[in-house]
């Protein structure tokens, strides 16, 4: 096709465009004559064409809207703002590293606000237990020393020796940022419930009102498949409703050891939290959690 | 029509909306729920099919509320493009035949018997410019955009080759965003001048 014609083309999609709209394929072909043509994006002929319709449509005398619908319009509405569609927010992307996770390490229990992606004097030492553990690892299996084992206990070895996944280290950065700079930021620890989801899992969360940022940050919570079921965080803001909290984003476990630093996606700004709470949901996320899997909680003043 | 009531003291309401302001999803509803809902019991004809559209165009409005530009169209102007794709959309997936419409009709003119106030508006200019058209073009625009109808459908009703009506269709619509930006610059004009 000639560029001639190739531009009568552009030229007729965008009239269609105008006055009937176009279907998908119809579309992709116009935006790949807009690069082509390095047109951009005009909108100045369905400015024109709405203009007309709407002109007409209101000439005519508008039709009151059902009363009923514009109600239900309302309450569509505060759900779409809460989740603004299944958004997927995409999870804390890791890095395979060849160091140990601080977690393999002996720590602490009650070392609880240790984030892997702090600085921490168990990360010093990770790095001389890792070689160890690989040395002896090797050593093992050449020497025929690596006696069948309790699975458990195979796994934590291969744990140590093989690439263990951490946190991007600038979500640690960001969020230790955050609560250095921002003079408002809250901090809760997670409390897990009975879910069996949650045994045994922790972290915290902060929010700061005046950035609207805020950080999840986990230990331990199961790993999820996201085509089965996914997390959703929900924020309790008391400037609003309780019944219709903000939706905090869509988020994946997908660190073998359940440890993840997520980003807060709030939807809505959240001026006064009182509780954050981590439910599970349909991989698509809901616009109202009928709350049946809560997992974790963190009350501002609980 | 009386225009819908706006609150100048809030600012558009789609720049309220996108900033996640509730009260802006009220009176979002409020001020534009008539137009959509008249836009589309006009094109899908049926109650519960123009329910349903409505409630896509609005969750539509809301995501693309900060894509609103004062500078590109008006707010009703902005909602009823959204409106008029979800709707076109609709009538394609149903692939259904628009009603037949009387000649009469398609020799409309909206609103020129408009108050003073309303000369001002962006109607008014809409219905000046498509009356400068000639009646071939405004006829082709009208079945398309009012009703639906396809290019071929267009061709059939007005028997006229498919050809012509493409053409008169471009030529139509390229004549009114003229005659609406000639309209545009003398309004902007007398307001100077005032």
């Amino acid at each position: 096709m000639s560029d001639d014609l190739r531009e009568a083309r552009l030229a007729e999609l965008l009239c269609d465009q105008a006055l009937l709209g176009l279907a998908v394929q119809e579309r992709s072909e116009l935006e790949a004559l807009q690069d082509l043509f390095e047109t951009g994006d005009d909108p100045s002929l369905e400015t024109a064409a709405a203009t007309l319709h709407r002109a007409f449509v209101e000439s005519e005398g508008l039709e009151e809207m059902p009363a009923e619908l514009g109600r239900d319009l309302t309450d569509q509405f505060r759900q779409e703002m809460l989740i603004a569609g299944p958004r997927r927010v995409a999870p804390a992307r890791v890095l395979v590293l060849p160091v140990v996770d601080d977690a393999a390490v002996q720590r602490p229990a009650n070392d609880k606000k240790m984030s892997r992606g702090e600085a921490s004097p168990a990360r010093h030492t990770a790095w001389p237990l890792a070689a160890v553990a690989c040395l002896a690892f090797v050593l093992g299996g050449l020497t025929g020393l690596n006696s069948p084992r309790p699975r458990a206990q195979r796994l934590e070895a291969t744990g140590v020796a093989a690439s263990v996944q951490v946190p991007r280290p600038d979500l640690a950065v960001q969020r230790q940022a955050l609560i250095e700079d921002a003079g408002d930021v809250v901090r809760i620890e997670w409390k897990a419930t009975d879910d069996s989801a949650a045994t045994g899992a922790g972290g915290d969360v902060v929010w700061s009102p005046s950035k609207q940022r805020g950080f999840m940050r986990f230990k331990g919570l199961k790993r999820n498949d996201a085509n089965e079921a996914r997390y959703q965080l929900w924020i309790f803001d008391q400037k609003r409703d309780d019944r219709y909290p903000v939706d905090g984003g869509l988020f994946d476990i997908d660190s073998e050891t359940g440890d993840m630093i997520i980003p807060i996606e709030a939807k809505l700004p959240v001026l006064d939290p009182s509780l954050f709470a981590v439910t599970v949901e349909h991989p698509k996320g809901v616009v109202v959690s009928n709350r049946e899997r809560i997992v974790l909680t963190a009350a501002v003043d609980g | 029509m009386a225009p819908a009531l706006a609150r100048p003291d809030l600012g558009f309401v789609l720049e309220r909306v996108a900033s996640g302001d509730e009260e802006a999803v009220r009176d979002c509803v409020s001020q534009y729920g008539n137009l959509v809902w008249s836009l589309s019991l006009r094109l899908l004809k049926r109650r519960s099919e123009a329910e349903d559209a409505v409630q896509d165009i609005f969750v539509d409005i809301w995501k693309s509320a900060k894509r609103f530009d004062p500078a590109i169209a008006s707010e009703a102007t902005f909602i009823t493009m959204i409106a008029r794709r979800r709707l076109y959309d609709r009538l394609r997936r149903a692939n259904r035949r628009p009603e037949e419409v009387s000649d009469d009709v398609l020799d409309r003119t909206p609103g020129l018997d408009a108050s003073e106030v309303e000369r001002h508006s962006e109607a008014y200019r809409a219905a000046l410019a498509l009356k400068a058209l000639p009646r071939d073009e405004r006829q082709v625009l009208l079945l398309a955009m009012l009703d639906g109808h396809s290019h071929s459908e267009i061709a059939e009703r007005l028997d006229m080759p498919l050809g012509t009506v493409k053409t008169r269709a471009r030529r139509g619509l390229l004549r009114l965003r003229e005659q609406l930006s000639t309209e545009a610059a003398a309004v902007a004009k007398r307001k100077e001048r005032a």
